[in-house]
């Protein structure tokens, strides 16, 4: 079932067109990566699911049709943007305060034990912490939320690649349960693609896939083939993903008429790639 | 309510160095006062003041209130309108956490009016507290020197600042409404509107010769008279004939203050209170569909 639903949904900044008719849904209690080059939409398209940017079509949340500017979508949906905004002039005390307050769906239980191991300083000003240490806050707080939906733009940027790992790896887990969707933005798909249930990628606002993981990877494999036997490719919807000296590693649909050569199953790195390339091919 | 209280909490917070304004101003007074006395040995307690050949004893003493209430009114008045009011609802763009706010689920209205009690309500009972504070010092000093009673005092101060209070309130309004919509230098874009328009005026004056007041002559000639409807909203007349009807000195003062305070139970009050109630409602609708950057 889906939780959110675009139906034609465009969006134009005076002459750039930044969604192109997006027809797209994030189903019920999924992992969802949304993938894209930067200006692709993908934060675009973030901000119109939860209403901070005027466009054209609908969206729905969970049947609701989305309205400009409401803050009701927040007492069900968290969403962490791709920029720190935290209030730089609190100190994390007085923040978390704050926030445990206006919060309905503060998890006091949850909190406690994600800032437990974040080494994180009680009585530092936010505007004197480190980009990481931001970044890491912001993600606790949302994280204690008992929310149904959360949004993530670019969650670990900033973060160092041990604490990215443990985010992708525990922390977002303690979150995660069947009754709870999570839609996740990022530039480093191969850092989440063991905890994605679904892909959507997205290039100059258009939808180019939106399908489950399992799925994609029966649509698509990895070959390697000798750097001389390069014109075998001809004529078969193709994308070189690594190029060696003597052998080259391609991916091509996996009903593509080329046999005789070494098959893997591709990571979404490499479908994303194959799927900029070959956007109008079907497999 | 407790959502309220975390929002009403986080602007206290935020704002605390403009809130301890006016205790600074009226600590710094004191200072000044004391190294007067400590210098020069200032006997406030034998002032006693000769106009044109009446002795008026009572005069130093109301000097001293009236000093006082126009002291802590002007730094109500800066505080209020010059930082806490015009910032209200833009500091939040200004500190790049714009979004961080946006995306908690707080209703607009609560968010408008928990900054109407941290940057208005708030700075005037703490002023409040400072005028009855200075009130019962001055009454200690210079009460012997007439018969004024200290409720009369009291009483004479609260209807000053009963009376500002919706205005205060308006104006306070306005400048969280111009905050809603303008995202910085409210005060700055405030002061260059106004004088554009007046330069404006005055071109058009000096051209076509017809005689039409600039925005600052009006804006004068209402702080003259601030009523909206037309009428005097002080009847100076009414006021000394009530103070001299009365037998005693100190029921002459209650029964000025009782007037200077009900005049605001009136039709303008009335206006005030709907000019402000609309400044609110639009404050709210500002900052709920303000475009984020």
């Amino acid at each position: 079932m889906a939780l959110v639903k675009t139906v034609n949904v465009t969006k134009k900044f005076k002459d750039l067109l930044a969604l192109d008719n997006v027809n797209a849904e994030v189903k019920k209690g999924r992992i969802v990566g949304l993938v894209g080059k930067n200006g692709a939409g993908k934060s675009t398209l973030m901000k119109c699911i939860i209403g901070f940017s005027k466009f054209e079509g609908e969206i729905f949340i969970d049947d609701q049709e989305i309205k400009y500017m409401d803050h009701k979508i927040f007492e069900d949906t968290a969403f962490i943007p791709d920029i720190n905004s935290l209030d730089g002039r609190m100190k994390v005390k007085a923040l978390i305060s704050f926030f445990r307050g206006v919060h309905p769906k503060f998890n006091d239980e949850r909190f406690d034990k994600l800032f437990a191991t974040s080494n994180l300083p009680l009585d530092k000003k936010i505007s004197k912490l480190s980009k990481g240490m931001k970044t890491k806050l912001y993600l606790i707080l949302i994280l204690s939320l008992d929310v149904s939906f959360l949004i993530l733009d670019e969650p670990t940027l900033g973060l160092d690649i041990v604490y990215r790992s443990e985010f992708y790896n525990t922390i977002l887990s303690s979150f995660y349960n069947e009754n709870r969707t999570v839609l996740i933005s990022t530039h480093q798909v191969e850092e989440i693609e063991h905890i994605l249930h679904d892909l959507i990628i997205i290039d100059q606002g258009k939808i180019l896939v939106n399908d489950t993981i399992d799925n994609l990877l029966t649509y698509y494999k990895l070959i390697t083939i000798d750097a001389k036997d390069r014109d075998k490719l001809e004529g078969i919807p193709h994308k070189v993903v690594t190029e060696g000296l003597s052998a080259i590693e391609v991916v091509v649909p996996r009903k593509a008429d080329i046999t005789g050569f070494k098959e893997a199953i591709p990571n979404l790195a490499h479908i994303f790639l194959y799927t900029l390339e070959n956007q109008h091919e079907t497999v | 309510m407790r959502q309220f209280k975390s929002l009403l909490k986080r602007d206290i917070y935020l704002n605390k160095g403009s809130l301890l304004l006016p205790v600074l101003g009226v600590a710094i007074c004191y200072l000044f006062l004391i190294l007067i006395d400590l210098k020069w040995g200032l006997d406030l307690g034998n002032l006693n003041y000769q106009m044109k050949g009446a002795n008026m004893p009572f005069m130093g003493l109301i000097g001293v209130i009236i000093g006082n209430i126009m002291l802590c009114g002007s730094l109500l008045f800066i505080t209020v309108l010059g930082f806490m009011t015009p910032n209200a609802l833009n500091d939040n763009i200004k500190n790049h956490c714009e979004i961080f706010y946006k995306c908690l689920p707080i209703p607009p209205w609560k968010v408008v009016i928990s900054k109407v009690v941290s940057t208005i309500i708030i700075p005037v009972v703490i002023v409040l507290g400072l005028v009855l504070l200075n009130t019962w010092i001055a009454f200690l000093i210079l009460g012997h020197t007439s018969e004024i009673s200290l409720g009369a005092l009291i009483r004479f101060t609260l209807s000053i600042l009963l009376f500002s209070f919706p205005y205060l309130l308006l104006f306070g309004s306005f400048f969280i409404f111009l905050s809603g919509i303008l995202k910085k230098s409210v005060v700055a874009k405030f002061l260059g509107f106004t004088i554009g328009i007046n330069i404006l005026i005055n071109i058009f004056r000096s051209v076509s010769g017809v005689k039409i007041n600039t925005l600052s002559e009006y804006i004068s000639i209402w702080l003259a008279n601030p009523s909206l409807t037309g009428k005097k909203i002080i009847d100076v007349e009414l006021v000394s004939q009530g103070f001299m009807d009365n037998m005693t000195l100190n029921s002459g003062i209650n029964e000025v203050s009782r007037l200077i305070s009900t005049s605001i139970f009136s039709w303008d009050g009335l206006c005030l209170i709907i000019a402000t109630a609309i400044l609110l409602t639009s404050s709210i609708y500002a900052y709920k569909f303000r475009k984020l950057d």
